[in-house]
């Protein structure tokens, strides 16, 4: 192959991605010559050090010629750089100039086989010696080139068979020779080149295999590349219509964040007036019983008392002592200001927790408001205190229908929480379980109120009523947002303590063996972190 | 076409080449042979064994007398072959080796390969100042073997190698091995290949 169609090839090698793919014969020649070039390579090298070395064999084994006393280079140092310059210099200027080509290769076996017989010679014809033509041989099978093989054992054969005929010394080393003995010699020669011969055809055999497993594969590859690109032009094309889609989307969740802002306001404006609503009940109950009570008081038994002393205002003391209502005044008085005073201080108390009511309103308003801009404030708070304030709020509504109250609480640590998440939470099952005893009509309505540790790190406050239940379908969704079982009811008040126990790292769970066997409602809140280190 | 006539000249260059670069291989291999297969010198050795050896008829062995010359590099093949001889006629004769050494220099000259090889065999060696013992015997060439038989008489003279510094069977070193086997030898004298033991005059 020229160097020219060995480039070509190269170049369609080397450009695969973007020329047209190497037929299996382009592949096998410019396998063919990388061998080729490689084994030039090897055969420059290998020349070069030949050439020293027998310059040194020389140098070392004949360096000097005698005549008597006086010495002079050896002719053998000279054979050895001109003659075994010749054969290597020339063969090394054709790897040089013309890598690859026949007539290189050629010129490489000559060179070679030649330099193997001036090495004999150099040594003396020593036997050991001709083992260099076998080795060369071997190294020229390198090329697996078949030809090469008979020019160089043409070569060895019309050396030995010229010398053996008139020389035999010099290539047997002995003085009597016949033909035979030179056709012996190449018959060795010629049964390792068959051997030879044979292994580069095989090596051939194997190359061309080689090619076309590689141009297989450089078809699968191909046809990979091909599905590759495809894909990726369709992959692109998604990459677009995915940006435009999440641009969409970005705008459609803008719309939707507006539209869950709105509706979380609403939510927001549910819940306070969820729970301002409960206070309002409390409220109004109390500002009930405060009109109640200043509708029933005595207070105009005093003006009749003040009216008959300011009647007999002129003759008073006989008034008071021979009067029988004159007599009975003073006792009537006694007991006019025991029962004012009574009413005094239940006007006061109703008064105390109505303004209590208003403070709570006053305070869920205020939380909203930090809420929508802050996080609650979190402090240590007692749970049986929280628990009693909650109570408290509601009592008036608990006597008035005639609810006990249990408590059965334990001794607990400290609880973090928001206070007044707390008793939203409280006041709404309080409320609820209110409600709950409302619809049965039972004597012994009853409320247990428990507090006890969960563990080490929670504290388990418990609002168990005898009320009407919950039914088992229920349980699962009387947290929901909107859902409710009572008719005046708006499904917000469990499921926005559900979320304010949550936010303060607690839970509010619901038990109910099912209806008309009452529910529990248990809130469990997390230990102050201090109690935990302690 | 231009390029047709280009690639023919250049094919034809190569060609030319190729033929000058076998023929110059073909010369210096032509030189070599010339080289290695031109004898040296010789003068016909005494008939009978000379007086000047000390050595005196009738011999208890055959003598076979080697002249040397310690630093030729040609005659390590010489020292081969004699090994070779010794080796296929084992006490059949007494070795002594001449070897040659320049008058003014010391015994020290003559160490080298040679001198190994000698005392390896055990031969008898004898320095030799200026040649003039090997010179008595004709011997003027390095590797120049003279056999004498055990009354005296001249047997062979000539070189025990088939061409210059080559190890191998060849006629001298066989007719040696004849004689000393009491057989029949067809070589009476052989060619030397070697440095001259001499100094050689330039023409």
């Amino acid at each position: 192959m020229s160097s020219q169609a060995a480039s070509s090839v190269a170049s369609v090698i080397g450009h695969a991605g973007c020329e047209r793919r190497p037929s299996v014969d382009e592949l096998y020649r410019a396998y063919e010559d990388k061998v080729y070039r490689r084994t030039d390579r090897l055969f420059f090298i290998l020349l070069a050090v030949q050439w020293v070395v027998g310059i040194l064999f020389a140098v070392v084994i004949s360096p000097h010629a005698w005549s008597g006393s006086v010495s002079s280079v050896h002719p053998h140092v000279y054979a050895a750089v001109l003659l075994g310059g010749a054969c290597c210099f020339f063969p090394m200027i054709l790897i040089w100039r013309m890598p690859g080509q026949a007539v290189t290769r050629q010129a490489v076996a000559i060179g070679q086989v030649c330099f193997s017989s001036l090495l004999i010679h150099l040594t003396g014809g020593r036997i050991e010696t001709h083992f260099h033509v076998f080795g060369s041989l071997a190294f020229l099978a390198c090329y697996r080139d078949w030809k090469v093989l008979p020019t160089a054992t043409v070569i060895v054969a019309v050396d030995h068979l010229l010398r053996g005929l008139w020389f035999p010394e010099s290539v047997y080393g002995v003085a009597f020779s016949t033909p035979w003995r030179s056709l012996e010699h190449a018959g060795w020669v010629i049964f390792e080149d068959v051997v030879l011969i044979w292994s580069c055809f095989v090596s051939r055999r194997e190359m061309r295999s080689i090619c076309e497993q590689q141009f297989q594969k450089q078809e699968l590859l191909d046809g990979l590349e091909n599905r590759v690109r495809e894909r990726t032009r369709d992959l692109e094309s998604e990459i677009v219509e995915r940006k435009r889609a999440e641009q969409e989307l970005k705008e459609l969740t803008t719309q939707l964040v507006e539209a869950s802002r709105q509706a979380g306001m609403a939510e927001v404006a549910t819940g306070v007036l969820h729970n301002v609503g409960n206070v309002l009940n409390s409220v109004n109950v109390s500002t009930t019983l405060i009109g109640e009570k200043l509708q029933q008081s005595r207070l105009s038994h005093m003006t009749k008392a003040v009216g008959l002393l300011r009647e007999h205002e002129a003759n008073l003391p006989a008034f008071l002592t021979s009067d029988p209502k004159g007599q009975q005044l003073p006792q009537f008085l006694a007991r006019l200001t025991d029962h004012l005073v009574e009413e005094n201080k239940a006007l006061l108390q109703e008064t105390d927790a109505l303004n209590q009511n208003v403070q709570h309103i006053r305070q869920i308003v205020s939380t909203q408001q930090s809420f929508a801009c802050v996080f609650g404030v979190t402090e240590q708070l007692g749970a049986k205190r929280l628990m009693e304030e909650a109570i408290q709020l509601n009592v008036a509504a608990f006597d008035r229908h005639g609810i006990k109250l249990v408590r059965e609480y334990s001794s607990v640590p400290p609880v973090l929480v928001d206070r007044h998440k707390v008793l939203q939470i409280l006041i709404n099952l309080l409320r609820n379980a209110k409600q709950a005893l409302r619809e049965v009509d039972r004597a012994d309505r009853q409320v247990t109120l428990t507090i006890t540790a969960a563990g080490d790190r929670r504290v388990r406050m418990v609002v168990t009523d005898n009320g009407s239940g919950i039914a088992p379908e229920n349980l699962t969704k009387i947290f929901r947002h909107g859902f409710t079982t009572k008719k005046d009811g708006h499904g917000f008040g469990l499921h926005s303590g559900a979320l304010a126990a949550k936010e303060m790292n607690g839970n509010l769970t619901v038990h109910s063996d099912g209806l008309g066997k009452g529910a529990t409602f248990t809130l469990e809140l997390p230990v102050a972190a201090e109690q935990l280190a302690a | 076409m231009a390029l047709g006539m280009r690639a023919f000249q250049l094919k034809s260059a190569w060609l030319f080449g190729i033929l000058v670069w076998l023929g110059l291989i073909a010369g210096g291999y032509a030189w070599l042979l010339r080289y290695s297969f031109a004898a040296g010198k010789t003068s016909a050795a005494p008939r009978i064994i000379p007086a000047a050896l000390g050595l005196r008829a009738p011999l208890e062995r055959p003598q076979l007398l080697l002249a040397l010359h310690p630093r030729c590099p040609c005659s390590r093949a010489t020292m081969s072959e004699l090994a070779k001889i010794l080796s296929r006629v084992p006490d059949a004769s007494d070795v002594t080796v001449l070897m040659y050494k320049p008058q003014d220099q010391p015994d020290s000259w003559l160490e080298g390969v040679l001198l190994d090889a000698c005392r390896r065999m055990n031969c008898r060696v004898r320095p030799d100042p200026n040649g003039r013992l090997a010179a008595s015997l004709g011997s003027l060439t390095s590797g120049s073997a003279v056999l004498y038989d055990t009354n005296g008489e001249l047997r062979y003279q000539g070189g025990i190698t088939g061409s210059r510094g080559h190890e191998g069977d060849n006629a001298g070193e066989q007719a040696i091995i004849e004689i000393l086997q009491k057989r029949r030898s067809s070589h009476r004298s052989m060619p030397i290949f070697g440095c001259p033991i001499q100094p050689q005059p330039t023409n």
